[in-house]
């Protein structure tokens, strides 16, 4: 009997588990979880694969270093990567923060997202956008834009914006398909970015006329001036390793039992190169400016390990269709506006990139419900493309809805309140997509699904 | 006991805005975040409903503008109280020290005359283990808290209130008037 037929619905608890756990626990016990989520990460896994290689033993086994090989460690050295790179450019110089400079800040961060990530554009721009905006009173709104738009919304156009897209990518989805999003993205930027320029023109006119007259005086007069720019060519590099490894195929190798083609091996040793190259060639100094740590991809390591072992089981129920435990989900999720608000609506309470794997698994169960992966996939796209197209902005977009939607929110959040800009509260902040974004959205299912 | 007057008519903007021109010291309901009339009265007011305005100023004042707006068929005059006292609770929490900075200035200042703060505290709290930019587990290295309510009486009590809500961090309870309503003013 196939594992995915054979496995209970409650054999996902543990993924469940884990996502919960990272969408609570930073908002009700932050330093609790802070100081021990590598322990709670650790639990929900062992919960899962205890048991798991306990009844089907050597399967379970392979599925599990399946999961750790083929997902987890491209997944993690894409993001370190992007992340060490990203983290070695800054901007420095005077920005006055008035509402067209903050919306050339914010298109800058849209357009650079799918580049270096949505995290990396984050990271790189919410520093001089806070400064530009230091000596005025109405700032949050502002922060909040740009989570939408550059942590976020921007990351959608490529493989290597945002890592629901690169686990599809993993998965079998072509690197260029995603182009296929310009469309739905350049239209739900350009009314998110058109609003802000409106609420923030409302909201410059309440400044008071010596910051709207003499921003100058607040802001300094230093040059614009990008710093550590050589970054840009480890990160030419990085796209163009990711491009290669999804056209070249010269041959597979075994590691531990699990089939790995050598054109991603390649990719993984090319991407800590270019790592390594970022790290030893930006300056210490650089990188302290940008706020650059290791922790972050200390996190994502720890968590993501515990995600890609407990998500296991889900995925493996998603693929049986009909025949598994979660037949109810591949029942009740069935066109494209459906998967679209389906994915957005959990990966606006949970991690994105396990919501995007869970209902890329549901469609293929669906539709191709015998077939191996990467060919379903590709039957996926040139039969059924609205699916994936809805699944990827759902994933995408809607991780913009909650500051726990996407890993970059709460990083912004944080920053900006240490940088004296008081921020929305939880609830507060779903105001503003209530109002600005689920509009928008809908506006997209009507149009595209 | 204050000799300060609220005043709660009904009237359009524009002949409350003319009523109340040159009219020193004054607080609107709007700057102490005072909204006049029931839910239902507020909702109507949505619909073109006259408008409630609560006004706040001293007696003497008060008893020059109650006789403009006898004579003026536009306002209605609607409740009239003495103020005795007021007081808002209040709590903070920031996360640079410039920030708290700015809320220290106010619990350890000068406060106004007539202001007095009742079970303030505050405290600083470092968190060694935070490590500046985080993703999944963020946590401040800095968190300063307060809380406390101010009580008193008007103008300075009033004028704190207006202050203290444009202090970032800071999130004030809704401001309680203690009174008596009375039908008139005396000579």
């Amino acid at each position: 009997m196939e594992l995915g037929a054979a496995l209970p619905a409650w054999s996902t608890l543990p993924f469940l588990g884990i996502l919960l756990s990272i969408a609570l626990f930073p908002l009700v016990a932050p330093h609790t979880w802070h100081r021990h989520y590598p322990k709670v990460a650790l639990a929900w896994g062992l919960l899962l694969a205890v048991p798991f290689v306990g009844v089907y033993g050597y399967t379970a086994v392979h599925e599990i270093l399946h999961a750790l090989i083929a997902d987890y460690l491209p997944f993690i050295i894409l993001l370190a990567a992007l992340f060490t790179i990203g983290g070695g450019i800054y901007l420095r110089g005077a920005l006055r923060g008035t509402p067209w400079v903050n919306a050339g800040i914010l298109l800058a961060g849209t357009l650079l997202a799918s580049w270096v990530g949505t995290t990396g554009a984050a990271m790189v721009l919410i520093r001089p956008l806070l400064r530009a905006n230091a000596h005025r009173k109405y700032r949050a709104h502002t922060v909040v834009f740009f989570i939408f738009l550059v942590a976020n919304i921007g990351g959608a156009l490529t493989p290597l914006g945002d890592p629901p897209l690169f686990l599809g990518f993993l998965r079998g989805v072509p690197f260029f398909w995603t182009l296929h999003l310009v469309p739905e993205t350049l239209l739900v930027a350009a009314l998110v970015l058109a609003v802000y320029v409106v609420w923030d023109h409302r909201l410059w006119k309440k400044e008071t006329p010596e910051v709207r007259q003499h921003p100058v005086k607040h802001t300094g007069q230093e040059r614009l001036r990008l710093e550590g720019a050589h970054n840009f060519l480890f990160l030419a590099g990085v796209l163009a390793a990711v491009i290669v490894s999804g056209v070249w195929h010269p041959g597979e190798v075994r590691l531990l039992g699990i089939p790995q083609g050598i054109q991603s091996l390649a990719r993984e040793a090319f991407l800590l190169a270019m790592l390594a190259a970022s790290w030893l060639t930006t300056s210490r100094a650089l990188r302290k400016k940008n706020g650059f740590s290791w922790g972050p991809i200390r996190e994502v390591a720890i968590l993501f390990a515990a995600i890609f072992i407990t998500i296991i089981p889900a995925l493996a129920i998603l693929k049986a269709g009909e025949h598994g435990a979660l037949s109810w989900l591949i029942r009740g999720v069935k066109t494209p506006a459906e998967f679209f608000w389906a994915t957005g609506i959990l990966s606006s309470f949970l991690d994105n990139a396990p919501t995007y794997l869970t209902f890329l698994s549901s469609a293929l169960g669906r539709l191709y419900p015998e077939v191996a992966e990467r060919q379903a996939v590709l039957h996926l796209i040139a039969e059924h493309g609205a699916f994936l197209k809805a699944i990827a902005t759902g994933a995408v977009f809607m991780g913009a809805n909650t500051y726990i939607g996407n890993a970059p929110n709460l990083m912004v959040k944080s920053i900006a309140e240490e940088a004296g800009v008081e921020m929305p509260s939880y609830l507060g902040y779903m105001k503003y997509s209530l109002l600005v974004l689920v509009p928008v959205f809908l506006l997209v299912t009507w149009l595209f699904f | 006991m204050t000799d300060w007057t609220e005043i709660l008519l009904a009237g359009t903007d524009q002949t409350v805005d003319s009523l109340v021109a040159d009219t020193e010291p004054l607080f609107r309901g709007e700057d102490l975040a005072l909204h006049a009339g029931s839910f239902a009265e507020r909702c109507l007011e949505l619909l073109g409903a006259k408008p409630h305005h609560l006004l706040y100023l001293p007696a003497d004042q008060a008893r020059e503008l109650l006789r403009r707006i006898h004579d003026d068929p536009d306002l209605r005059l609607e409740r009239l109280r003495e103020v005795h006292s007021a007081s808002f609770a209040f709590t903070a929490e920031a996360y640079s020290r410039p920030a708290a900075a700015k809320i220290k200035k106010i619990l350890h200042g000068d406060l106004p005359a007539g202001v007095s703060l009742i079970d303030g505290k505050d405290s600083e709290e470092v968190d060694p283990e935070a490590e500046g930019v985080e993703l999944y587990t963020p946590v401040h290295k800095y968190t300063y808290h307060a809380s406390g309510r101010f009580t008193g009486t008007p103008p300075g009590l009033f004028e704190l209130y207006r202050r203290i809500r444009d202090v970032d961090f800071v999130k004030e309870k809704e401001l309680e008037i203690e009174g008596r309503e009375v039908e008139g003013l005396g000579a």
